[in-house]
């Protein structure tokens, strides 16, 4: 299986944690878990990437957190989307679907 | 899990102790411990799931930016502080306690000393029992001096710890912290022990002098207190020899990294608001000891010197109260 390499997909890991984030509050391996399976295990983000994304989002605003305890009573960083991260999730949207017909140009199909 | 945790704490052990780090930390250890339990939870071996959760972790340069730490990275990795390995910590320990014990018999060859004396002349009374007595004493003395010469050469190769900058890695503080708290019960024990004893050794002299069965076997039982007295000491310096070398292990690390936070928060003893009140009152204790032994030989009065002890504990805690920096 071809691993994708983390250089080309680091600019949209954003997208998809605020997509994981649309509906529902959500924490850290529930979010990373939810893009294994969403990829079939073709794409596992690394916990250490997983955490500076969500710092670099609070501290532009996309997203804050907040603690809660669990049913086990484990308490866990959640972490909810704001309003400027639901604009910057669908500009974003906007840029890869651009970014897509661009690179599609140069995509051999034999 | 413990396997995690102290991987975990083994990435982090040179990072500088700021909220942004233990914040860092406790996160990635939630999600960490989020997958090893989900991975269990799905049929996995231990083993395969510490590894796949050490696999996922990622690597730390890429916190650098989030945690202001960029420049304390770039700094940990040209600190030309060395580590000092699992097997030397515990060597040290090891040789320590050794040493506090070799020192501990010479207290007690010095405390004892004048038992060679006491027990000659009071057995035949005459100028070559003494003599005899006296040889004895300096020669106890001079083993004492020996055994400290030699200990002390012997330590010596543990010099470099002080002399050059030194850092243990997070494992070997976890496994030392753990051994020293484990260590504090025998060493609770022991000091109780040791207290015991010095606290009857007048036992023997007066049972000996009330009985009053003859001059020599009273002469006899003082003796037998000086060695009362010495077997405690020996036994409180080799404990809390024990104890030093743990907590001089675990200060090597600077307070200002994670690895620091080990450090135990006592280690510096009692502090006061001026460091002259620091100096006098470190020799608080040895000059009551000092008071008690020259008040109690003077007068020979054991059954009322003791009471000492309650008044200076009193005086003690009412200074440390009035003058003391309390633990914050």
């Amino acid at each position: 299986m071809i691993q994708i390499s983390s250089d080309v997909i680091r600019g949209y890991n954003d997208t998809m944690i605020l997509y994981l984030l649309w509906d529902t509050p959500s924490y850290g391996y529930e979010i990373s878990k939810k893009i294994s399976e969403m990829t079939d295990g073709m794409y596992n983000i690394k916990e250490t990437t997983l955490y500076s994304a969500f710092k670099r989002m609070e501290k532009e605003n996309l997203v804050t957190s907040f603690y809660q305890s669990a049913e086990n009573g484990k308490r866990r960083t959640y972490y909810q989307i704001t309003d400027a991260g639901r604009s910057y999730y669908l500009s974003k949207c906007e840029e890869w679907q651009v970014t897509q017909d661009v690179v599609e140009h140069f995509i051999r199909k034999e | 899990m413990e396997t995690i945790k102290n991987y975990l704490e083994s990435m982090f052990a040179q990072l500088p102790n700021t909220p942004e780090v233990w914040k860092a930390k406790d996160e990635l250890w939630q999600m960490m411990e989020d997958r090893y339990n989900d991975l269990i939870g799905s049929g996995k071996t231990e083993n395969e799931a510490v590894g796949a959760v050490i696999a996922e972790f990622g690597n730390l340069e890429e916190l650098a930016d989030t945690l202001g730490i960029s420049q304390a990275m770039n700094q940990t990795r040209q600190a030309n502080a060395k580590t000092l390995s699992l097997e030397d910590a515990l060597a040290f320990v090891r040789e320590k306690s050794k040493g506090a014990f070799v020192i501990g018999i010479a207290v007690l060859l010095f405390i004892c000393c004048c038992t060679g004396p006491i027990v000659a002349t009071s057995l035949v009374d005459n100028d070559a029992s003494a003599g005899l007595g006296t040889v004895c004493m300096f020669l106890m003395i001079a083993a004492g001096v020996g055994l400290c010469v030699f200990e002390n050469i012997k330590m010596s190769k543990w010099d470099f710890l002080k002399n050059e900058p030194y850092q243990i890695s997070a494992e070997t503080a976890t496994q030392i912290y753990q051994e020293s708290e484990s260590y504090r019960s025998t060493s609770a024990l022991l000091t109780a022990v040791g207290i015991i004893l010095i606290l009857l050794c007048v036992l023997p002299v007066s049972i000996l002098g009330y009985l009053n069965i003859s001059e020599s076997l009273t002469s006899f039982g003082a003796a037998v207190m000086f060695y009362f007295i010495g077997t405690g000491v020996l036994i409180l310096v080799s404990t809390n020899g024990r104890e030093k070398a743990y907590k001089e292990i675990l200060s090597l690390n600077s307070q200002s990294t994670i690895a620091g936070s080990y450090v135990p928060k006592n280690a510096k003893g009692e502090q006061y608001n001026s460091k002259e009140l620091t100096a006098i009152m470190s020799l608080y204790w040895p000059t009551i000891t000092c008071l008690y032994l020259i008040w109690s030989f003077l007068t020979f009065q054991w059954g009322h010197t003791w009471i000492i002890w309650p008044v200076a504990g009193i005086i003690h805690l009412l200074i440390k109260n009035l003058f003391g920096q309390g633990e914050k």
